[in-house]
């Protein structure tokens, strides 16, 4: 079987352990509504780890989504307090932004050839920066945060029926994002410039392209998670998101992408999400210390990375092995012709 | 010979570097569904024309002409236009996607940009069938054997309409079997009008091949041989040059029967070498000759305990040791390996450091803190002892030249205690009179009675220096010279494969 | 194909919990606060905090009286995120009363006024929800920023300068005491502010501020910290630079009332937190057991903790069982 099918099983086997933990012991996690929340608070992390996943897997980090995130929801709510635009102009203001922002991670890592990890820390500070300078004040230049009053903008908090519509958004970004991974050629090359950027180089495969596309996609998918938070929350605050991009990575890693690059796909983080959003869920319901869930997160993320490397070393083997199996075939019928393998 | 017969010929090609002329005036002709081989020594310049024929480096002189039009090629792309191919010693494919993705990668059949994986695996499909291979094109190319990978690399140059395949030492890495499955490919390439340029050290490949073989000697065309003309004495010579098979230029083996240092039995890993059995004296200096990828290097590393054996036994000085590479150096071993700037010293640390690093053991005695003083000593004995320039101990060891680096690397050993020193082609990319002072250095230290390893793809060198010389083939120990003269001719020849009968009965 | 395999597994994992669970919703019935089993929960901005912490404390006291009560602290771990995620999880899980100190008036609204609208009474501690709910029990902070104002506006003689160690940007109970403090010191055109920073509420981060400003004004007559714990880091500075001067903090933490004994800080303004958390804990089981509701509100009813003016000769009068 293949390393992916490996890990997808690994995970969704964690996954359904969580499930069936917290289901069996609690009569509280097996609700309709409690379902329903759960997989709300999973939509926004998950959104913006299908962006991240495109980015870890061209081998490179994005460190810059919660930052992202804040400016772009203080666009909006500036747009809201300070004018009657309608809520297309906020949500195409915003997606326009997240895109921009991401563009511009590319731009630095691509043109000036920052490491992505130096990059987006660097743009992590100025986007915050950013979204400070541009957060409402009062007359006395303090921030007092507004609440969004827009009621059309407001709907994106809302929920049809039982499900929320970011879960919705969420489910339909996944399908969007392994779509482009999976069928079209840039997805190829998003594997191809990750798992070995010069062989792909020889290909003909414009690598700074497609590293651009990946961060773009991933401030995209930012900006659509900053939406739908701003809509909940009804405001935004310059400290929304801090440390939200540590969640997306443990939720892209836990799903399947190796930091190395060229392995994973959405599905992969798409089942991170969800992993992480049951085990705060389930943590509230047994109400354990906060630090437990870091540690259990912490944990999956150790079990995941062992298993790569484990994978891999037991594939190296079984490589050489194979060479040693044709190799002992080949020394026997040498000996047995007197070293006639040779010349004549 | 019709003049539309041929494919590629390049006419006078000129390079050099720093000054040294690489290549004089060489000429190729390939034609239109030949296997042209091109052999010569280390150093004769077969990899330069090769990076000159694809675009890597620009020549200096000389002219390229392609399908009979004379052509510049100055990239890559270049080539790759032209419809040259390069199938390269470390695989150019993705290891995460799959053989078809590999082979389209970059020129993907799509509809409405989506992909259309229909198409595709019907194209490489027929692809796979024209050719005779047996591919899935769905299976993950981490999962295939070296050799399998090859096969998908060739696809893929054949994908682009190449015309023109160049392989470098394409069986490095491939087992006895898989060399045999590429060697069928080749031919039904060959049937389809491909050319090949096919550069080994292999005589017994080249021989069986080969339609033709151009030798190189010292950046010159020495000879161009038919297949008929191809056999093993005359490409030896034709690659050594005649006098160097005076006896000056031979080495005397050196039989010294003191005390043994190291035993190895049996020594195995799997896939890289095996069945490996020698003795070790004091001060005795033993070469191991053979190919690129007979398994020399490696033997180095399961010694030096960096990598670890499948199976057999290493006694030093009559005890087993159980290989932690800092438990060895504590008892006295060395390493001096082929990798220098990755493996031998670390760039960014100055030289002082750099020998300093392994000693800290001998310098720190019962004291927790190491005195800066102490450092300094040491370093400039060491300085002083190999006489590295400049003199400062302060600079950056990647600063330095070639061979002073060498220098530094081999200094932190000097340094201590050194009862066996294992060393991986000491002299690559040095120059001469750096070289000289490597070369006395080691028989200095022999004469002290440290027991030394040589791994050597330098024939003169391993000649000169070696007391006696193993010569691996194929991951096993081939032929042992350990008395009377011993001249290149004989070591290529062991190294090829060749025992001495048969060429007696050829001459 | 095996992708769409995985696909349908999600899929099938979903629908099988969507169907494995009963829908319920049942009307709340009032209930008897001292005699029902009833879930309190106390969700603090950060449980690490000696402010948050004290009312946890003057919390746990109250309810320890009544073993019908099921009292559970949440950490809001410093992010608006968290505690609106604690916030949903808290009215899933039907609690009949949330304790809230929020992160941010604004972020904490649409939660509170779920929790209102679902019949569970919210009571805000010092940080209050920007919507109409139960009931504010806060510190004084307008009128403390005030009063230090005039404390050190005495103190300098009405001619000096002052600095002042703000509280982080959005901090609604740090902006409001910074702005008793501007205000009444505009009486006094004599002392200048000569500079404001942020130093986060962390004592470390106070005193890194501090001997930016003792480096940067060779004259400092007054550092007004927002909080104690910033204040102590500005004593420890100012010490260790060997310069005298007036300090003033906020709050009346255990140590600030040490510092003040030790003359290493000028005054605070105290409040009794565990009193303050066990007002908030009265006020939950009134909440619960009378007929009101909340989410009809328009406004928020406020309680104010008294505040006192501690220095040197007044600090004796507070109690060593009311130092938290």
């Amino acid at each position: 079987m293949r390393q992916e099918t490996i890990r997808r099983l690994f995970s969704l086997l964690l996954l359904s352990i969580l499930i069936v933990a917290f289901g069996a012991t609690s009569k509280l996690f097996l609700t309709l509504p409690n379902i329903f929340t759960l997989l709300r608070e999973a939509s926004v992390t998950g959104i913006l780890a299908v962006g991240v996943t495109f980015v870890i897997i061209t081998a490179g980090i994005d460190l810059s989504t919660g930052a992202i995130v804040a400016f772009v929801a203080m666009v909006c709510a500036n747009i809201f307090y300070y004018t009657t635009l309608p809520v297309w102009v906020a949500l195409a203001a915003g997606l326009l932004i997240g895109a921009g922002a991401g563009y511009l991670n590319g731009l630095l890592v691509t043109r000036l050839h920052l490491p992505d990890f130096i990059a987006t820390l660097s743009t992590q500070g100025i986007f915050r920066g950013l979204a400070l300078i541009i957060a409402i004040r009062s007359s006395t230049g303090s921030i007092s945060n507004k609440v969004i009053t827009n009621q059309g903008f407001l709907l994106l908090g809302d929920r049809v029926s039982v499900v929320y519509l970011v879960t919705i958004a969420f489910f339909v970004v996944a399908l969007l994002g392994q779509g482009i991974l999976k069928m079209t050629p840039l997805g190829t090359h998003t594997y191809a410039i990750g798992s070995s950027r010069k062989s792909a180089d020889l290909s003909g495969i414009n690598s700074d392209r497609v590293k651009k596309v990946a961060f773009t996609i991933s401030g995209i998918c930012s900006a659509v998670g900053a939406l739908f938070l701003t809509a909940r929350m009804q405001t935004a605050i310059p400290e929304l998101g801090t440390g939200l991009e540590f969640d997306v990575i443990a939720a892209v890693v836990i799903g399947g992408c190796a930091f190395s690059g060229g392995r994973g796909d959405v599905f992969g983080s798409v089942v991170g999400a969800l992993f992480m959003a049951i085990l705060t869920n389930g943590i509230y319901k047994y109400n354990l210390p906060a630090a437990f869930h870091i540690i259990i997160k912490g944990c999956v993320i150790i079990i995941m990375v062992i298993f790569d490397s484990v994978y891999h070393r037991r594939m190296d083997d079984r490589i050489r092995k194979a060479g040693k199996m044709l190799d002992q075939a080949a020394a026997a019928a040498e000996a047995a012709g007197g070293g006639a393998g040779g010349i004549s | 010979m019709n003049v539309d017969d041929i494919l590629l010929r390049a006419v006078d090609i000129e390079k050099s570097f720093s000054g040294v002329k690489v290549l004089k005036k060489v000429g190729l002709d390939i034609r239109r569904g030949e296997v042209h081989a091109v052999m010569g020594e280390n150093g004769a310049g077969k990899s330069t024309l090769i990076k000159v024929l694809t675009g890597v480096y620009p020549r200096d002189e000389g002219k390229i002409f392609f399908n009979g039009a004379s052509v510049t090629i100055n990239s890559r792309q270049d080539a790759k236009d032209l419809g040259i191919a390069v199938i390269y010693q470390e695989l150019s494919l993705i290891p995460t996607l799959t053989v078809a993705q590999n082979i389209l990668l970059g020129q993907e059949i799509c509809r409405a940009g989506i992909l259309d994986n229909g198409a595709m695996k019907l194209a490489i499909r027929k692809l796979i069938e024209t050719y005779g291979f047996s591919l899935n094109p769905d299976a993950i190319v981490e999962t295939l054997s070296i050799a399998q990978r090859q096969t998908v690399e060739i696809l893929k140059a054949l994908s682009m309409q190449s015309s023109l395949i160049i392989m470098d030492e394409p069986t490095a890495s491939l087992s006895v079997k898989e060399s045999e499955n590429l060697f069928q490919t080749i031919g039904a390439l060959k049937k389809r009008g491909v050319s090949i340029l096919y550069i080994s050290h292999r005589l017994e490949e080249v021989y069986r091949l080969a339609d033709r073989l151009t030798i190189l000697r010292d950046g010159e065309r020495i000879a161009v041989l038919s297949q008929g003309e191809i056999n093993p004495r005359d490409v030896i010579r034709l690659m050594i040059g005649k006098e160097l098979r005076q006896s000056e230029h031979a080495g005397r083996m050196r039989p010294s029967r003191p005390e043994v240092v190291l035993r190895v039995r049996n020594l195995s890993r799997r896939g890289v070498f095996s069945d490996i059995s020698f003795d070790l004296h004091r001060g005795e200096v033993l070469g191991i000759g053979g190919l690129v990828g007979s398994g020399r290097s490696e033997i180095l590393h399961c010694l030096f305990g960096s990598d670890r054996p499948d199976s057999g036994d290493i006694l030093f000085e009559g005890k087993p040791i159980r290989g932690t590479v800092s438990r060895n150096i504590r008892s006295g071993f060395g390493l001096v390996p082929e990798d220098r700037r990755t493996q031998g010293f670390i760039p960014l640390l100055s030289m002082k450091r750099n020998i300093v690093l392994t000693n800290y053991d001998h310098l720190v005695g019962r004291r927790l803190f190491i005195s800066g003083k102490s450092e300094l000593a040491m370093c400039r004995d060491a300085i002083q002892r190999l006489d590295i320039r400049p003199a400062n101990s302060e600079i950056h060891a990647g600063n330095l030249s070639g061979g002073n680096q060498q220098k530094v690397v081999v200094g932190k050993w000097l340094m201590r205690d050194l009862k066996m020193l294992l060393i991986d082609e000491p002299t690559a990319g040095i120059d001469v009179g750096v070289k000289e002072d490597i070369y006395a250095l080691i028989g200095e230290l022999a004469e002290k009675g440290v027991a030394v390893i040589l791994v050597s793809s330098d024939l003169p060198e391993l000649l000169r220096i070696s007391h006696r010389i193993l010569v691996m083939r194929k991951g096993r120990i081939f032929r042992e010279f350990s008395e009377g003269s011993v001249s290149q001719e004989d070591v290529l020849k062991a190294a090829s494969g060749i025992q001495d009968r048969e060429i007696e009965s050829n001459e | 194909m095996r992708k769409s395999v995985h696909w349908g597994i999600i899929t099938v994992m979903i629908v099988a919990l969507a169907l494995a669970a009963a829908g319920q919703v049942s009307a709340q019935a009032k209930k008897n606060p001292y005699k029902d089993p009833v879930k309190i929960a106390y969700l603090p901005d950060n449980i690490g905090d000696t402010v948050g912490a004290a009312w946890g404390v003057g919390i746990k006291r109250e309810f320890a009286y009544f073993p019908n009560i099921t009292y559970q602290v949440f950490d809001g771990k410093l992010s608006a995120e968290t505690q609106n995620q604690i916030m949903t999880e808290l009215i899933n899980q039907k609690y009949d009363c949330i304790i809230l100190q929020a992160h941010d008036a604004a972020a904490l609204a649409a939660s509170a006024r779920e929790a209102e609208k679902q019949g569970i009474p919210v009571i805000d501690l010092n940080l209050d929800a920007q919507t109409p709910h139960t009931c504010l029990v806060a510190m004084v902070d307008y009128e403390a920023g005030s009063l230090v104002a005039q404390e050190i506006a005495k103190g300098v003689g009405d001619n000096g300068n002052v600095v002042i160690i703000e509280a982080p940007p959005g901090a609604s109970r740090g902006i409001n005491v910074e702005a008793g403090f501007r205000d009444t010191l505009k009486a006094h055109p004599g002392v200048k502010i000569l500079a404001a920073q942020d130093g986060e509420w962390l004592t470390e981060k106070g005193n890194t501020v501090m001997r930016d400003f003792l480096t940067k004004y060779p004259k400092i007559n007054a550092v007004f910290a927002i909080n104690d714990a910033m204040a102590e880091g500005a004593s420890q500075a100012a010490a260790a630079a060997g310069r005298k001067m007036i300090i003033w903090g906020a709050d009346g933490e255990k140590k600030a009332l040490q510092y003040i004994e030790q003359g290493k800080l000028t005054g605070t303004i105290y409040t009794n937190c565990y009193d303050e958390g066990a007002t908030a804990a009265r006020m939950a089981l009134y909440a619960i057991g009378a007929e009101i509701n909340g989410s009809k509100f328009t406004k928020t009813p406020i309680i104010k903790m008294a505040p006192i003016v501690v220095t040197k000769d007044t600090v004796a009068s507070i109690a060593e069982k009311d130092r938290w």
